[in-house]
């Protein structure tokens, strides 16, 4: 956001090495909901060989395969751009392996483990069970207009969180953060995180508002009908996860 | 029914028969799965039979010259198009897209029971195989050629990662040079497996999606693409010079002679690659036995070749205007842009049905949309009709792409049917796998 002329610049990292779960939905759904409030946005995406620009207000981190992780990490680490906007106010949304590589630790393919970014107190190690696969069901530990979360799962590690980092949502069905445990997502200031592909802001709207709030301190005023066919695709979802 | 191999000699009388009882005891399980017509009498028998006889792929396939196609896309209509050009040989192919060891092991059980003493026929083999079971079949069945079309992501939930494929099929050809390899050298995945071997030849077949190839599997760096090739940034590895390729009006060259002009009765730029690759893979199983493929009027054949298992087909809708439907699959992203593409280049006037399912057959994840570039269809289709299980993941997709989707529940012939269509406009289905073969089975009653 730039002024008072209300603008979002949606920053979409490295779609090339962490975009393995249609997680350039998420970027395209803050982009045309925050044009819905009358602002006018934009999705700079940002390849693996371009520098992160710092004055972004949404940055966005998506799944990716195992290789491609620790590059991934890498060359955050060294560019540097994500950890400035983060200190600039910048809200960041990271899914599965970009949830994994922002906390302290995780595990590689190979199960070394892998310094993070520390950005979340959050240590990510192997499940011992079998990988997380399926529908994954939560309710929101913050007021966010939903009464469920809903998102598809699918990671072989899990992570744990602790220091001032909170957890986004108890889980309702599925598998979460952990095996072991009852939470899914991670929240961290305006650092939001979630186990829940789908993308999840397709089926979740008021987490994509949530989102939006953060960055630009505005409610969504206008209902579009695209509003409505969300709705019903989270409950049919959730109709679907409860029957079974 | 008796199985008799070329030097009996070397087979153990208990494993002949162990293979005799399991290939008796899958025909019959077939038989009565066509008889009750509750599927296509592939999957299961050959599950019976592998059961029985674990080792039977390679019993059942002595004496026979095999081929293996696999990739992401294309595999049923490029197996089918190299069973077409071979039509002159006696031929076995698992035709029904059933593409599991299981599958190919009871195709193979329906070799007529022929003693090789007097028929000195060649006997072909082509089968489309899973990508990650193109090891293990090729090896079983002692293939001659492999054709590797393309790589990309597909069915999310089964971590089936496709550079994790891609290394498997690198790690298998390093290991067995033997096997010819026939490669499409615009995918950075299928050609950073074929390098593995020296033994590969390199065909221009096209691939829009590079998503999955941004990063260089030896290096990690950036791949750069430009029109007609692709280099990595940091590295040597690059676009390998093809042996056969297709210019933009379709004249076909091999080895720069020119071949004869590609005129398909199938549409899509991709099945121009798919039959340039069938060429390709045809040409060099014939060369493994010693004998020459006619390329020229191979070429002229294709042009006859009207798809596999529905895909491509048109049908009437009965309706008093007699308007036509046309069935596309599409399973995954790469899939459904090369359809968004062929759409788009045909000037027909025409209405736009999608279905979605996302049973376990097609991978419960329906992530893989966001990835479709549905906004390509904007201008020209603002609306399309959503049907298929999961038809609300479609709509809030499309909605996000500004066209409007329109819900409609029932069987997708009821919906199909059902369409208002001004005279003259033909209907384009594209459902994914579930959802396409439900409709074929709809439209075949
Ligand atoms: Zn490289």
């Amino acid at each position: 956001m730039t002024g008072s002329n209300l603008t979002l610049d949606v920053v979409l990292i490295y779609p090339d090495l962490l975009g393995t779960y249609g997680d350039s939905g998420n970027a395209l759904i803050l982009k045309k909901r925050a044009e819905f409030q009358g602002m006018k946005s934009t999705i700079i995406s940002v390849d693996s060989d371009e520098k992160i620009p710092t004055g972004g207000d949404i940055y966005l981190l998506g799944g990716g395969e195992d290789g491609p992780q620790n590059y991934a990490r890498d060359l955050l680490a060294r560019d540097g751009g994500l950890m400035s906007a983060v200190d600039q106010g910048a809200v960041v949304f990271a899914v599965c392996a970009g949830f994994q590589i922002i906390g302290e630790s995780y595990v590689d393919s190979k199960g070394d483990i892998q310094p993070g970014l520390g950005l979340l107190d959050a240590k990510t190690s192997r499940m011992p069970k079998k990988r997380a696969v399926g529908e994954l069901v939560s309710k929101p530990l913050f007021d966010m207009g939903q009464q469920y979360l809903s998102g598809f799962e699918n990671h072989g590690s899990g992570t744990e969180l602790y220091g001032d980092t909170q957890p986004l949502g108890r889980v309702v069905a599925g598998v979460g953060n952990l095996d072991s445990g009852e939470y899914e997502g991670a929240v961290r200031g305006k650092i939001v995180c979630t186990y829940m592909h789908g993308p999840a802001l397709a089926r979740n709207p008021s987490l994509a508002d949530f989102l939006l709030y953060s960055a630009t301190g505005t409610h969504p005023l206008l209902h579009h009908s695209v509003d409505d066919l969300q709705r019903l695709l989270l409950s049919e979802r959730l109709a679907k996860v409860v029957r079974s | 029914m008796t199985i008799i191999f070329e030097d009996l000699s070397k087979v153990k009388l208990s494993e002949k028969l162990r293979s005799f009882v399991a290939v008796g005891a899958a025909s019959l399980t077939g038989l009565v799965i066509r008889k009750l017509k509750v599927g296509q009498g592939g999957t299961l028998p050959g599950r019976v039979l592998m059961a029985l006889d674990p080792k039977s792929l390679t019993y059942l396939s002595r004496d026979v010259y095999s081929l293996v196609v696999s990739g992401t896309n294309g595999k049923t209509t490029t197996t089918a198009m190299i069973s077409h050009i071979l039509s002159n040989y006696r031929t076995y192919s698992n035709a029904t897209g059933a593409n599991m060891d299981f599958a190919i092991a009871f195709a193979l059980s329906q070799r007529p029971t022929v003693s090789c003493e007097f028929s000195k026929a060649r006997e072909i083999g082509v089968f489309e195989v899973d990508e990650a079971y193109l090891p293990t079949v090729a090896e079983s069945i002692r293939s001659k050629v492999a054709v590797v079309l393309n790589l990309s992501r597909d069915q999310l939930d089964r971590n089936s990662e496709v550079r994790m494929v891609a290394k498997r099929w690198r790690e298998f050809f390093e290991a067995n040079k033997d096997i010819k390899i026939v490669a499409n050298c615009d995918d950075p995945l299928v050609t950073y497996a074929a390098l593995a071997s020296k033994n590969t030849t390199y065909v221009a077949a096209g691939c829009s999606w590079n998503l999955d190839a941004s990063s260089c599997p030896l290096c990690e760096a950036k791949i750069c693409f430009d029109s007609t090739s692709w280099r990595c940034q940091s590295c040597d590895f690059e676009r390998p010079e093809p042996t056969w390729n297709v210019s933009l009006e379709g004249d076909i060259y091999h080895e720069k002679q020119y071949q004869g002009r590609m005129n398909l009765s199938i549409p899509g730029k991709f099945n121009e690659g798919n039959a340039l690759l069938a060429l390709a893979g045809a040409c060099a199983l014939l060369n493994s036995i010693g004998e020459e493929l006619d390329v020229k009027s191979s070429v002229v054949a294709l042009s006859e070749f009207s798809g596999s298992g529905g895909r491509f087909a048109t049908y009437c809708l009965d309706q008093f205007d007699g308007a036509m439907v046309r069935t596309y699959l599409a399973k995954n992203p790469a899939g459904w842009d090369a359809l968004i593409s062929t759409i788009l280049a045909s000037s027909k006037k025409c209405k736009v049905v999608m279905g979605l399912n996302a049973n376990i057959a097609d991978g419960t994840d329906t992530s893989w949309i966001w990835d479709v570039h549905f906004e390509e269809l904007t201008d020209r289709f603002p609306e399309v009709v959503v049907v298929g299980d999961r038809r609300y993941d479609l709509a809030v997709r499309l909605a996000y792409a500004d066209i409007t989707p329109i819900l409609q529940e029932g069987t997708q012939i009821e919906v199909l049917k059902g369409l208002e269509l001004d005279e003259g406009t033909e209907v384009i289905y594209i459902g994914n796998y579930t959802a396409f073969f439900e409709l074929q089975k709809e439209l075949a009653n």
